[in-house]
């Protein structure tokens, strides 16, 4: 066993190891009192030793030693290594909820890539996020061959990275009173790929004329490479629209796609498509961008500083001549006539509600479009372009409120893109229990006539009566003689604002 | 759609002069040409607009601006049957700029206290990007108001200054309403009124008004270097699970619907779970707490 290890007496011989027959048998023999020994004198495991290098070059495992005892008494081997040592499957979730983006921080931009986020409900929505990623992508993907460039230039081999990267800036144009940049909001922005933000106040309400005129300062000021907005009918589409005008650029709208283009002198290409949707038109990419939902990957592997950029307003700070167009407010829309696919908040029946004029009572009272399953469609009970699913419409709404719906998969497929699912049901172990977010398990007449009865009192009559009397949100006229009129305005603004959450 | 009525206008300019920007459309499947949807919704808020005032109050004119191709005359007939008299046709290259020839018409001063030029919010043929009334809007210093689906009103509001009042659509089915002072140009969107049949007869008895636009337009320069090509179908996003091991990418692969995460209230009585959905509907800002209990308190006084 001694000899093992010893060198070689004759030099050529150095690197070769001796074999000894004797110590291999031993190691191939199990069941010899030595046995362990001598895997671990040879290097091959025994001893604690999980894993060695085989004869044929190949990592040869001891199964014994690798693993973690599982919640039942089992050996588990988990290869992804997130469960080595520990003891029990709670430390491995956290282990694999632990964040691994990489911080990016661009201390000098070379230049800017300006993204006006849209900020529905003052939240980035998806499509902002596919915008922020499109200008990361503009904004790295050729940014070594730029450093390149300059390094060339500078004649010095050391490429800075920093100095010829482009800053992805964020724009937030926020209404004037209450313009800061929330913490909520500024993570989100890190996480979405912003490395500067920059906010602006603008007038409150639509104002597209000082929104463009923020925008313009910000051009005259950063004068960014490109600018980037979400393709959206009002908002950003709108706003990047008038922007190219009044720049004299002629935009891309409705890109959906990037690639790189020597040939043209942006060094990018871009695929727009048609208003028909039929056509797609393939040109350059210029520096105003109205980009279609999906135009590229939103950032998942980075996360950015979002540090915020002080620019102020100066020479449009909100013009005292008359505004040229003025935002008289939301209007009420009565739910029932809102089509089904966008209607932002959905009551729905099925099989389970046998009260059906205490359901059409409760939508109105709560301010609901009403839903229903195949089953309560067939039987008769709603009309056919009422019904949601896959074979009905699918809906979108931001709360589903589902009345005695157990949950076919062709109804879940229908409500796939709804926010928050509200289920009533009497089987707590249905499908749509397992999907909602909130469920009541109970009698669901008894209960959605309680919900009417708690939002019932006086007020929606009011609204009710309003609306046949035909009396504008000017004019408030009380129906109610022993109410003061100043309360009941009040009121019925807060049920006004309550309708009308985009 | 049932809306809270807006008090009507209490005096209406003398003589309004609306004017509709018309294009052309060709049907999805069958590629016939037919007029474009937006614009026909368009012209049918105008003719409505029109019939609602006073008789004689309301002057239409509808334009296009456009190369006589075989398809042309058809789409225009189109418009024609919805009870026209006329379109005038501006004549142009086939890689002519339409904005040009638009300018130059609407440019010219016509004796009318309030001015309104409607049309759809995209082309339904070439590029569709919705540019050409924000660019004319601009080079004529006329407001653009996008998304419109009604307008409520035309009211003068000084000497020889008028204002319009519009419906604008918002995401999910929502309204806001709007006053712009006019001269405006109004885009409008698909959620206005659908327009009204276009009959045969009408259709043969309008005239196609065709102009000479003058100086030949300046052509697009767009449209010889840019090719144009079918339209090839967008790829699905992939749901893809960034994710340095094979456990988690495994388990995002075979994950069922989310299930578990949610609130389940059993043996409840039914108030506590009408006041259980109750307050996550108000949580979710869509019924507000705070007006249904002052209402009540309202309610008990």
């Amino acid at each position: 066993m001694s000899d093992v290890h010893s060198t070689s007496q004759h030099q050529q011989h150095a690197v070769r190891r001796r074999r000894d027959p004797r110590l291999e048998g031993i190691a191939r023999n199990r069941r010899h009192p030595e046995h362990l020994a001598v895997l671990a004198a040879l290097g091959q495991g025994g001893e604690g030793q999980a894993s060695w290098m085989g004869p044929n070059g190949r990592m040869r495992r001891d199964p014994h030693l690798v693993g973690v005892m599982g919640p039942n008494g089992r050996r588990r081997i988990d290869r992804s290594g997130a469960l080595v040592g520990a003891a029990g499957p709670q430390q491995g979730r956290t282990a694999t909820q632990r964040d691994q983006r990489r911080d990016v921080v661009v201390a000098d931009p070379a230049g800017v890539i300006a993204v006006v986020p849209d900020l529905a409900s003052g939240r980035l929505s998806e499509h902002d996020r596919d915008v922020f990623g499109l200008a990361r992508r503009l904004a790295d993907e050729r940014a070594d061959e730029r450093a390149d460039e300059r390094a060339d230039e500078r004649a010095d081999d050391r490429a800075d990275i920093d100095g010829s990267s482009l800053a992805v800036t964020a724009l937030l144009l926020l209404p004037s009173p209450s313009a800061t940049l929330e913490s909520a909001l500024h993570d989100a922005l890190a996480e979405a790929g912003a490395d500067r933000v920059i906010v602006l106040p603008v007038a409150p309400g639509y104002s597209p004329e000082d929104r463009l005129a923020a925008c313009l300062a910000a051009d005259r000021a950063l004068s960014p490479r490109h600018w980037l907005f979400p393709d959206a009918t009002l908002e950003g589409g709108d706003l990047g629209r008038r922007l190219a005008v009044r720049l004299g650029e002629r935009p891309a709208c409705g890109l959906w796609r990037v690639e790189p283009d020597d040939a043209s002198d942006s060094g990018w290409s871009c695929l727009c498509r048609s208003g028909s949707g039929r056509q797609d038109l393939a040109r350059p990419l210029p520096r105003v961008v109205v980009a279609a939902a999906q135009c590229a990957e939103p950032v998942t592997a980075t996360r950015h500083e979002a540090r915020e950029w002080p620019l102020s307003r100066t020479s449009c700070d909100h013009p005292e001549a008359p505004l040229p167009m003025q935002d008289l407010g939301a209007v009420a829309v009565d739910p029932a006539a809102i089509a089904l696919a966008e209607a932002p908040f959905i009551l729905a029946g099925g099989n389970g509600v046998g009260d059906w004029d205490g359901f059409h009572h409760a939508a109105r009272v709560l301010g609901a479009s009403e839903g229903a399953s195949r089953v309560a469609v067939d039987e008769g009970h709603m009309p056919r372009e009422r019904q949601v699913g896959a074979t009905g419409t699918f809906v979108s709404a931001r709360v589903y409120l589902a009345v005695g719906i157990s949950g076919a998969i062709q109804h879940l497929q229908g409500i796939q893109r709804c926010e928050k699912v509200i289920a009533i049901n009497s089987d707590g172990g249905c499908d749509m229990v397992k999907r909602a977010d909130l469920s009541v398990i109970g009698d669901g007449d008894a209960i959605l006539a309680e919900l009417a009865s708690l939002v019932e009192p006086s007020l929606v009559e009011q609204r009710d009566s309003r609306q046949q009397l035909g009396v504008g949100p000017e004019a408030s006229s009380p129906t109610d003689p022993t109410e003061s009129p100043d309360m009941s305005s009040l009121l019925s603004d807060r049920i006004k604002e309550s309708r009308h959450v985009a | 759609m049932s809306l809270e009525p807006r008090a009507p206008a209490a005096v209406e300019p003398a003589s309004i002069c609306l004017d509709v920007l018309l294009s052309l459309g060709r049907h999805g499947l069958t590629q016939r040409p037919r007029r474009a949807d937006l614009d026909a919704r368009a012209l049918e808020m105008a003719l409505t607009f029109q019939h609602k005032g006073k008789p004689g109050n309301t002057t239409l004119s509808c334009w296009h601006a456009g190369p006589a191709e075989q398809d042309t005359e058809i789409a225009l007939r189109a418009y024609l049957g919805m009870g026209l008299p006329s379109i005038r046709w501006m004549h142009m290259a086939p890689a002519g700029d339409a904005l040009a020839p638009l300018h130059e018409a609407l440019r010219a001063p016509v004796d009318a206290d309030a001015r309104l030029v409607l049309c759809g919010m995209h082309a339904e043929q070439g590029e569709g990007s919705g540019l050409l009334p924000i660019a004319l809007a601009e080079r004529l210093g006329w407001r653009w108001v996008p998304g419109v689906v009604a307008i409520e009103a035309i009211e003068p509001i000084s000497s020889g200054v008028a204002q319009a009042v519009v419906l604008q659509a918002l995401p999910r089915g929502q309204r806001r309403r709007i006053a712009v002072r006019l001269p405006a140009i109004l885009g409008v969107e698909a959620a206005a009124p659908a327009p009204r049949q276009s009959a045969f007869g009408p259709a043969r008895r309008g005239q196609l008004l065709q102009l000479d636009s003058g100086a030949e337009p300046p052509t697009d320069p767009a449209g010889a270097t840019w090719p144009f090509m079918p339209a090839t179908p967008r790829p699905k996003r992939l749901k893809i699970v960034t994710s340095a091991n094979a456990r988690e990418r495994f388990k995002a692969a075979a994950a069922k619907a989310e299930s578990g995460s949610g609130r389940v209230l059993e043996q409840v009585s039914a108030t506590e779970g009408a006041t259980a959905i109750l307050d996550f509907l108000d949580a979710e800002g869509v019924v507000s707490r705070a007006a249904v209990t002052n209402a009540r308190q309202g309610n008990g006084r």
